[in-house]
């Protein structure tokens, strides 16, 4: 269920904990899309049963202070929320 | 009363809650209609409008702390200016005295990731089923709500559906 978006600026991994009735989610995904940086992105109200779960223990673990959008950079660094000036600086 | 289930009802609903409680919209009137048709969504996912930023289960006894407006909402708005998902605003941020950016999730927890998943099916682990006899909202659990997540009727007015 792992959705993939593709982007000119590719030198780092992004990838988007979201909700798909989350709009500061829609917002982020838009701002990677203006900025043409690739990501992948898993909206997970849309998953059901042992794989909603899976990922609730992953998200658990990689911010553990919870919330929507979470943006994993490169594996390591996070983001909580719509922070556009973040997300560039860690991206250009 | 009439069913919610349009945005302009759910507008309504929630507007006039804002105004009791003096609150305000956000003023971003796209982004309310954006967040209206996700309540919408979960409102049909779910069987009730849950906060759309935030994980429901679909199980309505651990979801009911996120029901439109969420208990977090009072505090958030005095705190920080505006709700978790930025729907309701204090005075000062609808004046444009103040301005908001993302606020920290306030909810405990045990909540946020300690949901027991192999029984958030409520329609398997509950057997009574319970009916508003105002607007006919229909709950799931062993009691019913305190009070009616869709017309705001209290527990008493609860019919348990044979």
């Amino acid at each position: 269920m792992i959705k993939h978006v593709d982007g000119e600026n590719d030198k780092e991994s992004v990838f988007l904990y979201t909700l798909s009735t989350c709009v500061w989610c829609k917002k982020t995904k838009q701002f990677l899309i203006d900025i043409n940086a690739k990501y992948d992105y898993i909206d997970v109200d849309l998953l059901v049963g042992a794989e909603q779960e899976k990922t609730m223990k992953e998200l658990a673990k990689v911010n553990p202070q919870g919330g929507f959008p979470t943006i994993l950079i490169n594996k390591e660094k996070i983001i909580v929320g719509f922070q556009p000036d973040a997300i560039k600086e860690a991206l250009v | 009363m009439r069913e919610i289930s349009s945005t302009q009802d759910l507008m309504e609903y929630l507007k006039k809650n804002a105004q009791e409680k003096e609150y305000y919209f956000n003023k971003d009137s796209s982004f309310v209609n954006e967040l209206l048709k996700s309540l919408i969504t979960n409102l049909k996912r779910y069987g009730y409008a849950s906060c759309p930023c935030r994980l429901s289960t679909g199980n309505y006894d651990l979801d009911s702390d996120l029901i439109c407006p969420c208990v977090y909402m009072d505090n958030d708005v005095k705190k920080y200016g505006s709700c978790f998902c930025a729907l309701y605003v204090s005075k000062d941020v609808h004046d444009g005295k103040k301005q908001v950016g993302p606020i920290p999730e306030s909810r405990p927890k045990d909540k946020l990731f300690g949901i027991d998943y192999a029984n958030s099916d409520s329609k398997k682990s509950v057997g009574k089923k319970w009916e508003c006899d105002i607007c006919g909202y229909e709950h799931l659990g062993n009691d019913p709500p305190e009070k009616c997540p869709k017309c705001g009727a209290s527990k008493k007015m609860f019919k348990e559906m044979k």
